[in-house]
């Protein structure tokens, strides 16, 4: 079966201040800055991640309805991704 | 030696949590914070005051705290700005089998200290061999960093030059090195040997080269006795965080500084760390007692003296250079460098003169005669 993961791209230089996380993705000059849960996410994706292991992770840490944080952190994905900070990897999990 | 001024003081009070009379709990004096913050974002300390602040050694009014934590946002975005660049240049030299390690800053903040939010660094260094210099400075004109000072004549970089700084339009600085430092210091040490003491750490994925914990901690001490007086607060704490956390092989330690002619470094080093208030390991204080030649002490003085000022350290580097041919070809390329060079070196608005540049030699012969 496969499955679809989250990991942080390589080659992207970040360090945290406090609760915030500063990025600096490859592609551009630009910087990036994570606050509140996309910094949480962020530090989360330590290691590859599904998004239904980042919603449950969430959801017992904000106490708050997974329905709702399973579609903030899907839309977080999307911008981490245009950001060039996440990629998407296809797993194939069948022999594990 | 010991911090001197009230400034320096104060900078050990904040940037290494040091505990005074207070109980470390005292506030900034009225009216220093201003100054006080200026000196800590140049020495890249803002990291390390507020870790003295979570961990209780220093206490800091709200704003005080505000202001302090904005420059540790600044610091922390030009330190992955330059480590952005570093990823590139590393790809970009790998693509022209250009073996590179990369030195200090990066290497150090990542392997060394338990948050490398702690610390910040100012510039990429990086070694490359001498036979690669010029492959490598090309890789990094290719890249948007363009040399800040030519060398002084051709082929000068690669028989005595230590490094050379480049720059890019956000001003960022990579300095890259054929050696550890100049003067003799610098031409003592074998740099190719480096190449084969060094080991890897992950950088945003990456697998990167640096020396290894040995090696590294040789460099620390250079770094922090040879680079300024009175010393940077943040390549002395580098030296006993790295002393204390690595992996040293004191053996091997000994063995290098005594070959190199480092022994006097290491310990004007440790010795300069102890007198901070900071920790050394007990091998790092045995080492105090080995024994250093008079020629190893007569060269630190020419960088850590007024003679620095005054032409002590290119006379050391006379003396280390061997064989008369090279010892004239350096003080040639010292005397008539190029006229790109010497207009570099020229103060604004001011015309490229040589007698300007034979200033400090004719002082010498002056002093000589008389």
């Amino acid at each position: 079966m496969t499955v679809v993961r989250f990991r942080r791209a390589d080659g992207v230089p970040f360090r945290t201040v406090d609760d915030e996380v500063l990025l600096a993705p490859q592609g551009s000059d630009a910087f990036e800055s994570l606050t509140g849960t996309a910094a949480v996410v962020w530090l989360l994706l330590d290691r590859t991640r599904t998004l239904p292991e980042l919603t449950r992770e969430l959801a017992v840490r904000y106490r708050a309805p997974r329905g709702k944080i399973g579609r903030d952190v899907r839309a977080l994905m999307e911008t981490l991704m245009a950001m060039g900070c996440v990629v998407e990897v296809a797993v194939d999990e069948t022999a594990v | 030696m010991k911090p001197r001024s009230e400034l320096d003081k104060l900078l050990v009070r904040v940037a290494y949590g040091a505990v005074d009379d207070s109980g470390g709990l005292a506030p900034i004096p009225e009216g220093r914070w201003e100054e006080l913050l200026r000196h800590i974002h140049t020495q890249n300390l803002a990291g390390l005051t507020r870790a003295a602040v979570a961990s209780g050694t220093l206490t800091l009014k709200p704003d005080e705290a505000a202001e302090l934590r904005n420059v540790h946002v600044d610091e922390m975005i030009r330190t992955i700005g330059l480590e952005r660049a570093l990823l590139r240049i590393v790809a970009a030299a790998e693509a022209e089998h250009i073996e590179l390690v990369v030195l200090k800053g990066p290497a150090i903040a990542h392997c060394f200290y338990p948050d490398p939010s702690a610390r910040a660094f100012s510039d990429i260094d990086l070694l490359v061999h001498g036979s690669d210099w010029r492959r490598a400075c090309g890789v990094l004109e290719t890249l948007g960093f363009h040399r800040a000072l030519p060398e002084p004549r051709a082929g000068f970089d690669e028989r005595f030059g230590k490094a050379a700084v480049h720059a890019n339009e956000e001003k960022l600085l990579v300095d890259l090195h054929r050696t550890l430092v100049l003067g003799p210091f610098g031409l003592w040490i074998q740099p190719n040997e480096l190449f084969e003491r060094t080991t890897t750490f992950s950088l945003a994925g990456r697998t990167l080269r640096r020396l290894d914990d040995t090696t590294l901690l040789v460099h620390a001490c250079m770094h922090a006795s040879l680079g300024w007086t009175p010393p940077l607060l943040m390549p002395l704490r580098d030296v006993a965080q790295v002393a204390s956390v690595g992996r040293i092989d004191w053996a091997v330690f000994r063995e290098l500084t005594e070959r190199w002619r480092l022994t006097v470094v290491v310990q004007h080093a440790f010795r300069t760390a102890r007198g901070y208030g900071l920790a050394l390991p007990p091998d790092a204080e045995a080492f105090l007692g080995q024994r250093v030649r008079r020629r190893e002490a007569r060269a630190l003085g020419s960088y850590i003296t007024g003679r620095r000022a005054r032409g002590g350290m290119e006379l050391s580097s006379i003396r280390a250079i061997p064989g008369a041919r090279a010892k004239a070809s350096y003080v040639r390329a010292l005397l008539f460098p190029g006229r790109e060079f010497l207009a570099a070196r020229s103060a604004k608005g001011r015309r490229p003169s040589y007698l300007r540049r034979w200033t400090v030699p004719l002082r010498w012969l002056g002093r000589r005669r008389g």
